[in-house]
């Protein structure tokens, strides 16, 4: 990376472009209609694996195609189209919504469509750009909501990964920026939130494209307006990302000022993209998310001496201003003291070594946690794990690029968010479950570790690195899923494909069916079932199901003794059970509690005390 | 200023509003798409960013995309801050407005640079052969995603009115049997306390479906009713139906 450019812009010059984009080292080689056909090809495979998964085999010989071309070409086109395909996965595989919080995303957008308003009182949610944005599609252009939410959410992954290689473009070398691109386009944690199709899938994409403008804001005032634009949108996209993108920017740019800043007035415009990242988020939350605004100061107050008598809130915003005036007061002295830190450069190899131990400490703490052994009941396989070791080799390897004062602020960029990870696994604050945070450490690891794959590829013919690129990201691909994804089954327990989640991800015809039924003959009442089948249940207008009494009304509710006929009331009571629960139920239980499928039991008395109204054979409806 | 010394990226701008708009009220899906998905936020960004210099055209798409979900956001909160309805108008119309705001202000901003920025669409030279390959693939993929999956054949139960059936029944219920697939060969069989009361044969084929009401009344006796739906001989599906007494007793 020493041998590598950066831009050096004072704000008023004109900028340099990457020599990619106004000379294209490989232009000739290109062709950006052979890449559609690729891709169109990938996604026929997909498409037609919902009939025959051996199709699947299709979508594997494309995929590698194109992401091998993408890398030998530094094809932007073709990153795109990588990210595009991967992110959609699940759209092509499953007919309808996977998991659960797509579910929840789409009552939402159900309710603006009917109430027409943002207001509380029907729209609960209150993180209004996914909501919207498919609302308005649906509404204006005449199509159902549901295609548009699985097909056009997913598919803002493109910005995010292209904003990522633009930024990693000002560091690093076409190829590596490229590599960086595909590895975070697979990255397991990140795949996951992008391919739901939830408002984190447009959160992250959101907070790269800010993240990007923000690091070209630093340095030039031209950039600020669009800046602070985007982040008025990612505050109201997702909440916890806005919150993690505070940490980002403020780690990144403190690195930025102190190690390669060179204009003093760098600093307002950092102060300028801190406070507005800060301020933005809490001013709508206090508007209309009152329990996150809380959440968000009560943890601050905990963490700020109580002997400080003002607000909370401006007490941060003084220490952020205090902090930027200073680096911008004194950046005279940081430049002349940064030239002197040439000599410190011999210190990098034992700091190379002392935070490969800090990271192999923490990556034990983590993976401690992650195999369940912490306070999180977690039962994932063993190859799951396996996206994320890379990533860790990789970016260890590739940390010794970044040993360098131009390497410091991706350094801060993923020290931040990770002290945040940690600080979560050791309960030291909570915002949502900790696994939330691994996505956003990926996009800062994805580019330390396309350096180290860079690095370990130099020496080797390009054909080869490229090739070990597609295999990689195939893999990392296949591994990111349960099984039903890519192998199109369920394996036994004693199998090492054996994963829990393989029966939840997607929702089979026999289910919606049965919700259907529910809906087209006017059910009224109180609908009792597990969680993946409340989630995709909450469409419905006159039923509430347990799900969105915990989720909407943040009342503790569990499921799983509602089930019991002898709790009902009132004749409203509605049970759908489906065959999966059998094997396979989750009710209140979350990430703190071992699952358990439904007992003979239950069903016995269910039989015994209810009326069965619907059977379709692999699910039923009990009405009390 | 002559309409053809307009920047192509404005003209294509507000003939795609127009268009739109016009789709919109007279209901052609899909032409709205450009109002919803990139106009405004790529109007902002030429209207921020109108010189060629210093924006490549990555980053202009990835600018306004970004912008364009904060804009379409934005408007909505305020719409709803002042207390609108964001269907039908309010919504579109202040999508479009903006739209046009930030691109008149583009081309005002554009007529001062010396090295306006414009639309250029990247060369991109395709054979016929790959745009009819390209386009077999589009419809290919649109046909493999509209094939439906099996369904399988349901059997249930709605009061005389056709909903579900409440705690009270009424006098009578309707028993449905929905065959989604194919031809099958049925028989349902009601009884009560190992006594079958009623049997009915029928054939279904295809898409089909077939009712019979059941008079409650005319079953006082029994506390518990079975259905059960048989196909080819074999039983498939069950329902049972409790009367309130029996539900009582049981609890």
């Amino acid at each position: 990376m020493s041998e590598t450019f950066i831009r050096c812009d004072d704000g008023k010059t004109i900028r340099i472009m990457p020599t990619n984009e106004t000379h294209p080292k490989n232009a000739g080689e290109r062709d950006p209609a052979l890449e559609i056909l690729i891709f169109l090809g990938g996604l026929f495979g997909l498409a037609l694996s919902r009939l025959n998964i051996l199709a699947l085999i299709l979508f594997g010989l494309c995929y590698l195609a194109l992401v091998y071309r993408t890398y030998m070409t530094e094809s932007l086109s073709g990153l795109a189209l990588c990210s595009i395909q991967s992110a959609l996965i699940l759209a092509f595989r499953f007919k309808y919504l996977t998991w659960g919080d797509p579910w929840f995303e789409y009552a939402m957008v159900l309710e603006i469509m009917r109430g027409g308003m943002l207001s509380p009182p029907f729209y609960p949610d209150q993180q209004p750009a996914l909501h919207t944005l498919i609302a308005a599609a649906s509404t204006y252009m005449h199509l159902e909501p549901m295609p548009l939410q699985k097909f056009l959410i997913p598919s803002f992954s493109a910005a995010g990964i292209l904003s990522l290689y633009l930024l990693a473009r000002d560091f690093l070398d076409g190829r590596t920026a490229i590599a960086a691109g595909l590895l975070l386009s697979v990255g397991t944690a990140y795949i996951h939130w992008i391919s739901q199709a939830v408002t984190e899938s447009l959160g992250i994409s959101m907070a790269l494209v800010a993240m990007y403008l923000s690091y070209r804001a630093l340095s030039s005032n031209r950039y600020l307006p669009a800046a602070l634009t985007v982040m008025l949108g990612l505050a109201l996209t997702h909440h916890l990302t806005a919150l993690i993108f505070i940490v980002w920017i403020n780690s990144f740019a403190v690195a930025y000022m102190l190690f390669m800043s060179k204009n003093g007035k760098d600093a307002f415009r950092a102060l300028a993209l801190s406070l507005t990242a800060f301020s933005i988020p809490l001013i709508w939350w206090n508007m209309r998310l009152p329990n996150i605004y809380r959440l968000v100061t009560g943890t601050i107050e905990r963490f700020l001496p109580s002997a400080i008598p003002a607000d909370s809130l401006v007490v941060v915003a003084i220490i952020l201003i205090s902090i930027y005036a200073l680096l911008g007061i004194s950046n005279d002295l940081i430049v002349h003291l940064r030239a002197h830190t040439r000599s410190l450069q011999r210190l990098s190899t034992p700091s190379y070594y002392g935070l490969i131990i800090i990271c192999i400490i923490s990556a034990a703490v983590a993976l401690n946690f992650l195999l369940g052994r912490s306070f999180f009941v977690l039962n994932y396989p063993l190859h799951f794990y396996a996206n994320g070791l890379l990533m860790i080799v990789l970016s260890l390897v590739g940390l010794r690029g970044f040993m360098n004062v131009k390497g410091t602020p991706f350094l801060a960029w993923a020290g931040g968010v990770a002290v945040l990870f940690i600080g979560s696994i050791l309960k030291l604050y909570y915002f949502e479950d900790p696994l939330r945070f691994i996505e956003f450490l990926y996009p800062s690891l994805a580019i330390i570790g396309a350096y180290g794959y860079a690095s370990l590829t130099r020496r080797l013919d390009p054909k080869i690195g490229a090739t070990a690129i597609a295999m990689i990201c195939l893999l990392c691909l296949v591994v990111a899923f349960p099984s039903t994804v890519f192998w199109g089954q369920e394996f036994p327990q004693n199998d090492p494909r054996h994963d829990a989640r393989a029966s939840v991800i997607y929702h089979p015809e026999s289910e919606i069916m049965a919700i259907d039924y529910l809906r087209e003959h006017n059910a009224v009442g109180r609908l009792h079932t597990d969680r993946y089948v409340g989630y995709a249940s909450l469409q419905l207008e006159n039923i509430t199901a347990d799900l969105s009494l915990g989720l909407l009304e943040g009342r503790r509710t569990s499921g799983r003794e509602k089930l019991d006929p002898d709790s009902f009331s009132n004749g409203n009571d509605i049970v759908l059970v489906r065959d999966r629960m059998l094997r396979y139920a989750e009710f209140d239980e979350w990430l703190l509690e071992e699952r358990r499928p439904l007992g003979d039991e239950e069903i016995d008395k269910l039989e015994r005390m209810t009326s069965r109204i619907y059977d379709n054979g692999e699910a039923w409806i009990y009405r009390g | 200023m002559n309409l053809s010394e307009l920047p192509r990226d404005a003209v294509l701008t507000y003939a795609l509003l127009l268009i739109g708009a016009t789709g919109t009220y007279v209901g052609v899906p899909l032409v709205a798409l450009p109002i919803i998905m990139l106009l405004p936020g790529y109007a902002l960004s030429v209207a921020l960013f109108p010189s060629k210099e210093g924006l490549s055209a990555t980053e202009r798409l990835v600018m306004s995309i970004g912008l364009n979900v904060s804009l379409v956001a934005s408007l909505a909160a305020g719409l709803d801050i002042l207390d609108l309805k964001l269907w039908d108008a309010p919504l579109l119309l202040s999508l479009i407005s903006a739209t046009a705001l930030f691109m008149l202000v583009s081309i005002v901003r554009r007529r001062r640079e010396d090295d306006p920025y414009d639309l250029q669409l990247p060369e991109f030279k395709v054979s016929s052969v790959r745009a009819a390959a390209i386009l077999l693939l589009i419809m290919a993929v649109a046909m493999a995603l509209s094939v439906e999956p099996e369904r399988p054949v349901e059997f249930y139960l709605t009061d005389d009115n056709g909903i579900i059936p409440s705690e009270s029944w009424g006098s009578y219920v309707k028993v449905v049997v929905a065959n989604h697939a194919g031809m099958g060969c049925y028989r349902v069989d009601i009884e009560s306390d190992g006594r079958v009361l009623e049997s009915y044969h029928f054939t279904l084929k295809g898409e089909s479906s077939w009712a019979t009401p059941i008079s409650i009344g005319e079953m006082n006796n029994a506390l518990r009713l079975n259905f059960t739906l048989y196909s080819d001989g074999e039983p498939i599906r069950r329902l049972h139906l409790l009367r309130v007494q029996e539900r009582t007793d049981a609890r």
